[in-house]
């Protein structure tokens, strides 16, 4: 009965949605283009041009080695995307696997996991980052696996009461009782339910992930000085901070506008997935008074 | 297809809440279960479906068209439930999901048992919400958009949806308003007689009882202490539990107020 992509459209609908939806599209979009064209080559040393103002050819100018930085925001573009979307990936399998183990096993085994979560959740992204990087060395994947971790332990930890609140629910008790099997109460009620709590959590996760690349390339636990990074970018411009100040603004405000498209993606779509929710907006446009019984 | 209890044990958690039970409900009978909260009248209700939470223990016989059901796997009991024995349930506030169409609610035990298609599925959703009378339109409309009584309905369709052959309703009436309690207690029987159904009624109301149900088993404390035709339960009851239940139905039927 409900149109499938009747979700999609309430997103758009949404000023935070349809906000989020274009920042994270065109930083897609970016990225993707990034592969085959930008402007300069984002590594190509350019002593004579360094420190050049915005203006052109380097419309957003140049750094210390006169490298072109918009050249090198949209390479680093790549960059974000892939541990947003890998710390994403990685944070909803295992917090989702998490939150099932502590809500749907039996007893036992379920506070176990409560408790393994409980003391994962002590471990700061930070310190998860170096312990990985002690082993394996300092790359992206240093990031993306310790925010995915991180996350995902977070998202564990706020998905499994509501998991076991809704499992608890009477209409779960109803389900059951239509004669619906437990694959069939998971997907069609226990997930959709505890959807817009994990979602707050994911995109949250992933915005955070663009920050900590940014926060752990700048440690030396995340890209190397090699990869184009909008964290590497922006701890090498600031340290120019008083000469060339406009220069440390370009980085900033694309990991800001980033950060905050994820965070109005997020909450648009918790919005969009909660039709309990969407009355209240346009209560006057489609709810008409229900008749007493 | 009759439903037969016998010496019926439930534990929670190792406290005794259903002790020794028996009854039996004949194919075609309204049989009441009636006593105060506390009783065991809805444990035993979800016992018959094996809808108990962890930790419960059950013993005793359950046997369905003269199949035991105690001990069966969750999975064979699933193909019972709403396909053999519907139920609704008392809180209509809390029993649908939330974030689904009324429609989809009632088309879904279709879809699993009768392994309807989606089209088939509402269009048979249609004709339920029809019949237990949902206003036009209710099939896309979200729970939250409907009255309590409206719910009921919705709840009442899905229990019936796939044509069982026994209806557990576990105080339907008990969250609604007086004047609508009526309305869905007339409405119940009417389905039943439509379509041949059993009826179990769980109650705490004799008034209430009255209107639904021929038999009656009174519970106390998880056991027996009465079983009678309606009538004689109204007219001539033989234990305590049944005079007390007496004296507050009469009091519910007086001051509607004092009815909680």
């Amino acid at each position: 009965m409900t149109d499938r992509a009747g979700w999609l459209r309430r997103l758009w609908s949404l000023p935070t949605g349809r906000f989020g939806l274009v920042v994270v599209a065109v930083i897609g979009v970016l990225a993707a283009v990034s592969l085959v064209w930008t402007p300069f080559d984002p590594q190509r040393v350019d002593i004579p041009a360094r420190w050049a103002p915005p203006g052109w050819p380097h419309i957003l100018g140049t750094d210390a080695s006169g490298r072109d930085i918009l050249s090198l925001l949209l390479a680093g573009a790549r960059t974000t995307v892939l541990v947003a979307a890998g710390a994403g990936a990685v944070a909803t399998l295992l917090g989702l696997a998490l939150a099932c183990l502590g809500a749907l096993t039996g007893r036992w085994l379920r506070e176990v996991v409560a408790v393994l979560v409980d003391i994962l959740i002590a471990f700061p992204v930070l310190l998860i980052a170096m312990m990985i990087s002690a082993v394996w060395g300092g790359s992206l994947w240093v990031v993306v696996i310790s925010v995915g971790i991180g996350f995902g332990v977070n998202i564990a930890r706020v998905t499994r009461p509501e998991l076991r609140r809704t499992l608890h629910s009477d209409f779960v008790l109803a389900a059951r009782a239509s004669g619906l099997t437990p694959v069939q109460i998971a997907t069609r009620h226990l997930l959709p339910n505890v959807a817009p709590v994990f979602i707050v959590q994911l995109s949250w996760g992933m915005a955070v992930a663009v920050l900590a690349e940014a926060g752990l390339s700048y440690l030396g636990f995340g890209a190397p000085p090699t990869q184009p990074s909008w964290g590497l970018l922006l701890s090498e411009l600031q340290n120019y901070l008083t000469a060339y100040p406009l220069s440390v603004v370009w980085p900033g405000l694309a990991i800001t506008i980033t950060v905050l498209g994820l965070n109005m993606l997020g909450d648009g779509l918790r919005e969009a997935t909660d039709p309990t929710l969407a009355r209240r907006r346009s209560a006057a446009s489609t709810h008409t008074p229900a008749v007493v019984a | 297809m009759s439903l037969e209890v016998t010496d019926l044990v439930v534990d929670l958690d190792g406290r005794r809440v259903v002790d020794g039970v028996s009854f039996a409900v004949p194919d075609g009978a309204r049989v009441g279960l009636i006593g105060e909260s506390g009783s065991g009248k809805s444990v035993t209700a979800l016992a018959i479906l094996g809808l108990l939470p962890e930790g419960a223990d059950v013993s005793g016989s359950i046997r369905w068209d003269g199949v035991e059901l105690v001990g069966r796997h969750d999975r064979d009991l699933a193909a019972l439930r709403g396909e053999q024995i519907g139920i609704v349930f008392q809180e209509p506030q809390t029993a649908l999901n939330p974030l689904r169409t009324v429609g989809r609610q009632i088309a879904e035990p279709l879809r699993i048992h009768a392994r309807a298609r989606r089209r088939d599925a509402l269009a048979r959703a249609q004709a339920d919400a029809d019949r237990v009378r949902l206003p036009e339109g209710a099939l896309r409309r979200y729970p939250h958009q409907l009255s309590g009584g409206q719910r009921q309905r919705v709840a009442i369709a899905m229990a019936i949806a796939a044509r069982p052959r026994l209806l557990i309703a576990d105080e339907p009436t008990t969250a609604l308003d007086v004047t609508i309690q009526a309305e869905i207690l007339a409405l119940l029987g009417e389905l039943i007689d439509d379509d041949g159904m059993s009826l179990l009624f769980i109650t705490h109301d004799l008034a209430v009882l009255s209107q639904v149900a021929t038999d009656a088993v009174v519970l106390e404390h998880g056991r027996v202490v009465e079983a009678a035709p309606v009538s004689i339960l109204l007219t001539a009851p033989a234990s305590e539990v049944t005079r007390g239940l007496l004296r507050d139905a009469t009091a519910t039927l007086w001051r509607p107020e004092a009815s909680s």
